[in-house]
């Protein structure tokens, strides 16, 4: 019983961080916005993009390899583990004694890890600047 | 079991006779591989079996070798570690070489070395005496030398092979010095008169300070290191994988042994070298990995920056032990044994893979592949474990064994000491920076080998390896896997000969709920990485099923995006040398790198020349002047090949009468 209620709790703060995560974007762009003088768009932004972004096709440039399609999912997935590890609301739950704060920082580091590994993926030279600049 | 653990030595000694009987018979690699391999996993038999029954340390004597003493032969929890780590690798490398070897021109420079060479490693971690010690490590130092010297046509190899020679012998007799010190004048060499022995603190750090030189030669030590990125490439890629992934090991072993069982125990301030030494050996190695460019060189350079990881991990359990914390000091030494361990598999694994992209295309230097996950997919997969357990990514294994080393770092207020109150964080600031550049090296590795667009026509022609070497490399990459998400039987495993080493260990983690490691109670960490895997596993699988089930479905390939520069050449890719370039030139004083830009005069059409000198310090300061200083001191000796009779008896005479001075004036 009390492990099916950890479950739950640990479900619904995962779920909390995945549905406030664009909102917190929106709301940083909106005051780098408000910060500037510009009015900006709504903090609601990052979900429509989101939305939009899903019934968008995928593009996928001929030389990409199944690492490219699968990289996006892994780093979503370490990404979100890690912030999972993070209490925000519940404290105590059996999973945050899952990892510590250096692995938090090896899962973000697995992020991004993979988006380097799909930055080089197709063989461009941008794409690959890109990564060997964001690695460092 | 002792007697077992030798048999297997002396056969694998004896197939290496049988090698060179079976010269010219085609079916001999497969026959001496594929016993190698047999004999190999009956190693990781004994050497399970030994630390799972808790057995006892058993001994035995061969009435061979010096008549005073014979062959002492010893198998204890510390020794079975290092036998079922030297098993798994050589069994896998084994069955790598099935497939591999069908690809040599000359097998039979490989043939009669190779199961020498993995026997004589087994002496060596079996040896209860200094004298087969030594004369076994003689023999595997031996042996792999002439492993490396396979492709001996090649101008490089043979250079590799002499400096590898002459370091290995200094190594050697190091190595006699610091056991000729540990047995006394009274000529104890048998490991139990060693260990009953008293030592003085003078002595014991001497011999400290002899075996780090000594046996951190062979596992390369910053500044011993330099043979190691020449020689442990040169050799055939399963061979690689032998010295880089076990034969280093072996040396650690040694290292182990002495510091650990035979020297008793010692001052807190022998820790410092080791600690020091061994966190600059993993910063070294690793910056020197993420400027090279050649990919077996990067891989014998990670390895120097994974014994510095070690090497680091037994300076703190070192450190722990002597201030009496030996929790603390199990936690330290777990970690560096579970690093060996793991070292041993993913670096075996990619030393694997990178052999099967040489046979495939022939090309070590990463700028001329590229692309090469379309062209042999089953390699590129099991290389993206390696490369991710070798960055120690979690869930994987590399990750286990840092974390560990970490937990003990995080520990260090609590040594009483201020000087090592100071130094182990800032060592634990270096490690962490050796992680972060560890990521960056193999992101450049795994990329330009595998992603991309083909740099050379052999590259694009690629195809995938056999299924022999496939197999040895899934058999490698599952174990990283499991050995990942499973470390708490591992730790379990090993507590045996950690208990030997500094007399505690870290508690029993094979009850813990969920494979949660537990390390120490009083660090109130805690990981488990089969809940990560889980939970990415989960949450992967989940996004990915979602986005297909209720987002668009649709595809398309198109052009990649070119920047508005079309049809550009596959070279003009980011390329292992773009990515080194930040690098070499920040670190540029410690790398020895000096750039050089030529330009044509006006008006010539000539290409300008940009060119990159790199030259390893080591050289300029540690083994330049030493060449100079043998050379002046060969030349002023010479006059003493040309002396009359009356003086050559005067010159013996009174050396004979100097060391009996010398020795009376020690006893």
């Amino acid at each position: 019983m009390e492990l099916i209620e950890n479950i739950v709790l640990q479900a619904l703060q995962m779920l909390v961080v995945l549905t406030l995560a664009p909102g917190l974007t929106g709301l940083v762009r909106k005051i780098k916005a408000r910060l500037t003088r510009r009015r900006g768009a709504s903090v609601l932004q990052p979900y429509r993009d989101l939305a939009r972004l899903m019934r968008k096709e995928v593009v996928l440039a001929e030389n990409a390899s199944w690492l490219f399609r699968v990289s996006p999912y892994m780093i979503f997935a370490a990404t979100w583990v890690a912030a999972a590890l993070v209490p925000t609301f519940a404290i105590g739950l059996h999973f945050s004694w899952t990892a510590d704060l250096i692995a938090i920082v090896a899962l973000l580091g697995s992020a991004r890890f993979f988006i380097a590994l799909a930055g080089m993926d197709v063989g461009t030279s941008a794409a690959a600047t890109h990564v060997a600049a964001k690695i460092r | 079991m002792i007697g077992f653990a030798v048999t297997i030595a002396l056969c694998l000694l004896a197939l290496s006779l049988a090698a060179t009987a079976m010269r010219g018979l085609s079916m001999a690699s497969v026959a001496i591989y594929g016993s190698s391999a047999l004999l190999c996993l009956a190693l990781v038999l004994v050497g399970a079996g030994t630390l799972l029954t808790h057995a006892d340390a058993s001994g035995m004597r061969i009435p061979i070798g010096l008549p005073w003493l014979g062959s002492h032969l010893h198998l204890d929890a510390l020794s079975a570690v290092f036998v079922t780590l030297l098993g798994v690798g050589g069994a896998a490398a084994s069955a790598y070489a099935i497939g591999y070897g069908r690809h040599e021109h000359e097998p039979h420079r490989v043939l009669p070395f190779y199961p020498g060479f993995l026997g004589a490693m087994v002496l060596v971690l079996l040896a209860g005496d200094a004298f087969t010690f030594l004369l076994s490590w003689e023999i595997m130092s031996l042996l792999s030398w002439a492993l490396v010297l396979t492709n001996h046509r090649a101008d490089e190899t043979r250079k590799a092979g002499y400096l590898y020679l002459v370091m290995a012998g200094l190594g050697t007799m190091l190595l006699l010095l610091a056991f000729g010190l540990l047995a006394g004048s009274g000529g104890g060499y048998d490991f139990a008169a060693i260990r009953a022995a008293k030592h003085s603190p003078a002595l014991a750090a001497l011999v400290l300070a002899l075996m780090m030189l000594g046996a951190g030669s062979k596992a390369g030590l910053v500044p011993l290191h330099v043979w190691l990125p020449v020689a442990h490439p040169a050799a055939p890629s399963h061979v690689s994988a032998l010295m880089s992934g076990v034969m280093t090991k072996v040396a650690v072993y040694g290292f182990m042994r002495v510091a650990f069982d035979l020297l008793g125990p010692v001052h807190w301030s022998m820790s410092v070298p080791v600690i020091v030494v061994g966190a600059l050996t993993a910063v070294m190695g690793i910056l020197f990995a993420n400027v090279d460019g050649d990919g077996k060189r990067i891989l014998a350079f990670s390895t120097i920056e994974n014994i510095g990881v070690i090497f680091t991990a037994l300076g703190l359990a070192l450190a722990f032990r002597s201030s009496d914390m030996p929790v603390l000091a199990a936690l330290a030494l777990t970690a560096g044994l579970l690093h060996a361990m793991n070292h041993m598999l993913f670096k075996s694994l990619l030393f694997m893979v990178a052999g099967a992209v040489l046979n495939a295309t022939g090309r070590r230097d990463l700028d001329e592949l590229g692309g090469l996950i379309h062209r042999m997919p089953k390699t590129a997969f099991l290389a993206l474990i390696g490369v991710m357990a070798i960055t120690a990514l979690p869930p994987l294994n590399g990750f286990v064994s840092e974390w560990l080393l970490f937990q003990a770092v995080l520990q260090s207020p609590k040594l009483p000491q201020p000087g090592l109150q100071f130094l182990v964080p800032a060592v634990g600031g270096l490690l962490a920076l050796a992680a972060a550049l560890a990521a960056a090296c193999f992101v450049r590795f795994f990329g330009v080998i595998f992603l991309g667009r083909p740099r050379s026509d052999v590259a694009r022609d690629a195809v995938e390896t056999d299924r022999w070497s496939l197999a040895a490399m899934g058999g490698l990459a599952l174990l990283c896997v499991l050995a990942g998400i499973l470390p708490g039987f591992l730790i379990d495993l090993m507590a045996p000969a950690v208990d030997l080493a500094v007399g505690a260990r870290v508690p029993v983690q094979g009850g813990n709920s969920w494979f949660t490691l537990i390390p120490v109670a009083e660090v109130r960490s805690s990981y488990s990485g089969f809940l990560v895997m889980v939970f990415v596993a989960i949450s992967g699988g989940a996004v990915a099923w979602l986005v297909h089930r209720l987002a668009s479905r649709r595809l398309r390939r198109a052009p990649a995006w070119d920047c508005g520069f079309p049809n550009a050449d596959p070279v003009t890719q980011y390329g292992a040398g773009s990515f080194a370039q930040p690098i070499r030139r920040v670190m540029a004083p410690l790398l020895g790198a000096r750039e050089t830009v030529t330009m044509p005069p006006p008006g010539d059409m000539s290409a300008a020349r940009h060119g990159v000198q790199t030259e390893d310090m080591a050289w300029r300061f540690c083994y330049q002047p030493m060449i100079a200083a043998v050379f002046y001191a060969t030349t002023r000796l010479n006059a003493l090949q040309f002396l009359t009779i009356r003086r050559y008896l005067t010159l013996v005479f009174g050396s004979l009468i100097l060391l009996l001075t010398g020795l009376t004036i020690w006893n």
